[in-house]
């Protein structure tokens, strides 16, 4: 600790030879029609190659040496503004209102031109919102989830089966913040669509490496999310109706002063209503109409509210619900047995936030935030197998299990730039952690139709645990020259739970230097703590994260991550070229052990079911090239890479791939505007085959068994074929008379319908007891979409 | 508009037909690698009982069983005895040989497997040192009953966990006397404690320790006729490290009888030059009258 204080306090010394008498200018930038801020908005002074961006508040801050500055004020969407100051000797605020682009798009930008203030941070990823338009979509509906997935480095665990997976992580190690507060389940629709709902975002940044000492409790990525405040002019809308969910997006100004915005998003599905169409409802189950139902519905809502006080006083409320229901019914009359599985998933959050400007160079930035992630399963059964005298015995049973996580939080963090090379942030943070990791509730009769013959209900309740996680941190963005700059930072973090204390020092690093004329090197190294620890099961193909703390002998999860890499802008061409390499080592990973039985709860008891201090390495190479401006813009990405896991008692504690070692990842994406009306795009990504364990020959015949033993011997032996698809959409935007814009748009998912299956299994033979048939195993595989059309119809109004 | 309005109708059927998983044929190839296979149990009540063969592939119907293995017994570098072949390839123990818990014994098989076009036979010998745990003795058993009916009970087993690994199975049988539940109708004589309540004593260890198992129902039906059983037989088993581990991975249900998305479990093998457990136990019997 004390080194790295002392190695901030050189860098700081080293830079301090170079101030002169200094002047901060400094404001917000607005949309001019809305007077939304423009995070992330960059203003760039072209006299002395220096330039900064808007923080998560839209608001910039720019130190003068008393000289004239020739500003230039960009952001994505939007039409570039050129200011020429002259030489100021005194503080000065300037709001800059940058106008929207003219028309419908005939020229695309969805890249940061001309300026790198975005890539100071390596590691770090500005996902453009303009972008998300143009890549077709499961359903029609933009997803920023799958667009991070075709980044190099990233990619989805599989159809239905995972989220975000970055350079070697599980699908745990990932933090996801929304205005603040963290997000845990981040999946719809068997997390083909995200819960972030586009229309409702302002900005989001990725960082896959070396992140800034702000954050911190997850090993592998942040992915940084802000609402839109909404407009502070107007009354505004947008509805979207698309053939698996609709969206309303309302938003304005409250009272007349232009101080108070709100913005509203609804977003629902009606999934289960098509299926009904197509003859697939519960009602066609009970009336024998149909053996099987699957059904899946969901719902969110994105509010936000914000207050300006004043310029230098915000106040921001945001709220977010969200609902996932998945339900499969089966009648199996020939068993005389009819169930019926319920899976719901809840989230909710509230944070409320304040910024203060205290000085032209001295801001703050307060809250506090709730964080509410729930899973419950409801099962019912009933059957008939036995009779009492000439009565049929009904068995009916219920069985409701469910887990939730609950997090309070508080934090305060401050920005200071002390001169013109150095930006530092400062701040604390302590959450406190609410984990049940298992509720359950049962019921179990027998009955024949005058008496019931047994009765037995009962409850199992798991105690509240508590982790008390708090950290401090610091970090400074210094730019020794216009062609070198570094974030370097360290974050104190510590974790208490079951009479345990833990404490952990995370220093980070990140560089950047510009070879004039060359090209750009990137370098990141970073340690990371996760002190909630994930286990990952699986019911009927739901992916079920249950989050428990570390404790006294379940140790908090760490890694480290260094990145190297090169990156070149060819300006002539609007294109982005880098390379980069990483290596990850990972520690005191956990998860269910394999062979525990599921039958016997291992919820209840999973401190006894887990393996504990697994260690992780995950290596590999990414290459990416991306066009960001012009009628045709697009991406390719490539990553080769290698991930491992090994556990002690495990596999014969030998390393093994982890289950998404993927060689090689690839994706391209193309978006060409035609006119201003139409423009197509396509995706298509290619991953090898994520891992699984199958048997490698089994026992026949032998007396101790009853049954052929199918024999697993090593851990992740098979890879299941490759997965690759395409997808296609095409968009009409039209300018109404009455000013209102109507989009309509097709999306084709999966348009050359690959069979990509999701599990093989072994499909055990019978013999038909009619024919006489025997029917021998079969190997299989089930598939989750082959194809799947859509259409959306959009009305901005 | 017309159009329009065909271009939904028909994507809604498109979406509505799609919106299924599908299950389809795979050319996908399961590995296959041909192992040596020996399961061997060394009890305090039977002796030894080793099965040696070869794994087979999941779609084959060849059998497990090999011609020509031999087993033999070792007490430290002290041969005891060649292992008599029985049907299905199993080799048991002569009747006289009674092992002594806490003294090391070792099998040695000899398995022959084919190696490729020429069927050249080539010798595995699988060998590995066991020891048998000692026998826990129930300190106390006794049953409640649980309904009006008297049919379903609950029965507390009451034992002293010694310090160490121990892996504990049970074997609880009912009976009625001179009924088709009679004790004295023979069992399966290769019977070995792999189905039923697996358990070990992670969260008593050392201690005493009460086992409940909640609502046995002790009634059975014959031509509608209500049977009462009359005595409940339980032989509790103390199941060695390797032995415990490979009850417990094979006894995951397989893929196609139940939840497909199961993670599968690995085999625990403790065998050299071959797959399989060398396991041992001992057991204890209790009765109790009802």
């Amino acid at each position: 600790m004390k080194k790295t204080i002392l190695l901030l306090m050189l860098l700081v010394a080293l830079t301090r030879s170079n101030i002169t008498a200094q002047s901060t200018l400094s404001g917000y930038i607005y949309d001019a029609q809305s007077s939304e801020p423009l995070i992330g908005a960059t203003v760039f002074d072209s006299l002395s190659q220096t330039g900064t961006s808007a923080n998560e508040f839209g608001y910039y801050r720019l130190l003068l040496k008393n000289k004239g500055v020739s500003l230039q004020v960009s952001y994505v969407g939007y039409q570039n503004q050129n200011l020429l100051i002259p030489p100021i000797n005194q503080d000065t605020i300037i709001n800059i209102f940058l106008p929207p682009s003219v028309s419908l798009a005939t020229l695309t930008v969805v890249g940061n031109k001309d300026n790198n203030i975005e890539t100071i941070q390596a590691g770090k990823v500005n996902v453009p919102l303009e972008r998300l338009k143009g890549i077709p979509s499961v359903g029609g509906e933009r997803d920023i989830i799958k667009a991070l997935a075709i980044l190099p480095g990233v990619s989805n665990g599989g159809e239905g089966t995972s989220s975000l997976l970055v350079r070697g992580g599980g699908q745990d190690q990932n933090q996801f913040i929304l205005d603040g507060a963290t997000v845990y389940n981040t999946g719809h629709l068997l997390n083909f669509i995200s819960v972030f709902n586009p229309d409702a975002l302002k900005k989001v940044d990725f960082y896959k490496g070396g992140f800034p000492a702000r954050f911190g409790g997850r090993l592998s990525s942040v992915m940084d999310v802000t609402f839109r405040e909404g407009n502070k002019q107007k009354f505004q809308g947008n509805v979207d109706v698309g053939l698996i969910n609709s969206k309303l997006t309302l938003e304005g100004p409250i009272g007349e002063t232009g101080k108070t915005s709100y913005l509203f998003a609804i977003r629902t599905t009606y999934l289960d209503i098509i299926q009904g169409l197509a003859g697939n409802s519960p009602r066609a189950v009970r009336k024998n109409k149909k053996e099987t139902f699957q059904g899946y519905t969901f719902f969110d809502i994105n509010a936000k509210l914000t207050h300006e006080f004043n310029d230098k006083n915000k106040l921001y409320v945001s709220y977010y619900e969200g609902l996932d229901r998945f339900r499969l019914m089966q009648k199996d009359n020939g068993r005389r047995e009819f169930s019926d599985f319920k899976n719901l998933i809840s989230n909710r959050l509230i944070s409320a936030r304040y910024y203060k400007i205290i000085s032209s160079n001295f801001s703050m930035n307060t809250g506090i935030n709730y964080s509410y992630n729930a899973s419950k399963n409801k099962n019912y059964l009933i059957s008939q197998y036995n009779s009492f005298g000439n009565k049929p015995i009904l068995d009916e049973n219920q069985d409701n299990r469910s887990n939730y996580l609950k997090d309070i939080a508080g934090f305060i963090k401050f920005d200071y730039s002390p001169n013109v090379h150095h930006f530092l942030r400062f701040g604390f943070e302590g959450t406190v952690h609410n984990y049940q990791a298992h509720l359950s509730d049962y019921s179990s009769r027998s009955y024949t139709s005058d008496s019931t013959l047994f009765q037995l209900n009962g409850a199992l309740t798991n105690p509240i645990l508590r982790g008390y996680e708090s950290a401090v941190f610091v970090e400074d963005e210094i730019n020794f020259t216009k062609n070198l700059s570094i974030n370097a930072g360290v974050r104190a973090s510590s974790f208490y739970s079951d009479k345990t204390f833990y404490k952990y020092i995370e220093p980070r690093l990140a560089m950047r230097y510009t070879i004039p004329n060359w090209f750009t090197i990137n370098a990141t190294a970073a340690r990371t703590v996760q002190y909630s620890h994930a286990l990952l099961s699986n019911e009927i193909g739901l992916d079920k994260l249950i989050w428990v703390p570390s404790l006294k002998n379940l140790k908090p999860q760490t890694a480290n991550q260094v990145s190297l890499g090169i990156a070149k802008q060819l300006k002539n061409w609007n294109i982005d070229i880098s390379l980069e390499g990483y290596y990850k080592r990972l520690q005191n990973l956990s998860q269910f052990i394999f062979y525990a039985d599921f039958g016997e709860n291992i919820y209840q008891n999973w401190q006894q079911n887990i393996l504990k201090n697994g260690r992780g390495e995950a290596y590999g190479f990414e290459f990416l090239l991306n066009k960001t401006e012009g009628r045709f813009n697009g991406m390719m990405s490539y990553t080769l890479s290698w991930n491992n896991r090994q556990f002690d008692g495990f596999n014969e504690s030998k390393v093994f791939p982890f289950k998404y070692d993927r060689r090689h990842i690839f994706n391209t994406y193309g978006s060409y505007q035609i006119s201003g009306k139409w423009k197509i795009g396509a995706l298509w990504t290619y991953n090898t085959g994520f891992r699984l364990t199958t048997p490698n020959g089994q026992l026949v015949d032998v007396p101790f068994f009853e049954n052929k033993q199918l024999l697993y011997t090593k851990v992740n032996n098979s890879k299941m074929p490759d997965y690759h698809r395409l997808d296609l959409n095409a968009t009409h935007e039209k300018k109404l008379k009455n000013g209102h814009i109507r989009s309509l748009s097709i999306n084709v998912y999966n348009a050359y319908s690959r069979l990509n299956p999701i599990f093989i299994y072994v499909k055990k033979g019978y013999t038909n007891f009619i024919t006489k048939e025997v029917i021998p195993d079969e190997l299989k595989s089930i598939v989750l979409l082959p194809i799947l059309p859509s259409f959306n119809y959009a009305l901005n109004f | 508009m017309k159009n329009i309005f065909f271009l939904i109708a028909f994507l809604i059927v498109i979406t509505s037909l799609f919106t299924n998983c599908i299950e389809t044929d795979t050319d996908f190839e399961l590995p296959f690698e041909q192992t040596p296979v020996a399961i061997g149990f060394l009890d305090s009540m039977n002796g030894a009982r080793v099965f040696v063969g070869k794994n087979v592939a999941i779609f084959s119907k060849d059998s497990s069983a090999v011609k020509g293995a031999t087993v033999s017994l070792w007490s430290e570098e002290s041969f005891i005895e060649n292992l008599i072949f029985l049907d299905k390839n199993v080799f048991i123990s002569s009747p006289n040989f009674k092992p002594l818990p806490n003294k090391n014994y070792s099998f040695r098989a000899t398995v022959p497997l084919p190696t490729g076009l020429g069927q050249v036979r080539k010798d595995s010998l699988i060998s590995e040192k066991i020891t048998l745990p000692t026998t826990i003795p129930i300190k106390k058993a006794y049953v409640r009953y649980m309904n009006q009916r008297k049919t379903l009970v609950n029965i507390y087993i009451q034992i002293d966990d010694p310090v160490g690994f121990n892996g504990y199975s049970f074997n609880v049988q009912r009976f009625k006397k001179d009924t088709l539940f009679d004790d004295e109708i023979a069992g399966n004589p290769l019977y070995i404690p792999f189905n039923g309540i697996l358990t070990n004593d992670r969260e008593f260890q050392g201690l005493e320790h009460t086992f409940v198992f909640e609502n046995v129902n002790i009634e059975e039906f014959v031509n509608r006729r209500s049977i009462l059983m009359d005595k409940i037989k339980i032989t509790l088993f103390n199941l060695s490290k390797p032995t415990y581990d490979l009850f417990q991975s094979l006894r995951t249900p397989e893929p196609g009888t139940g939840d497909p998305f199961f993670e599968p479990t690995i085999i625990s093998n403790q065998l050299k030059n071959g797959l399989g457990v060398f396991g041992t136990y001992s057991s204890f019997t209790y009765e109790l009258r009802l």
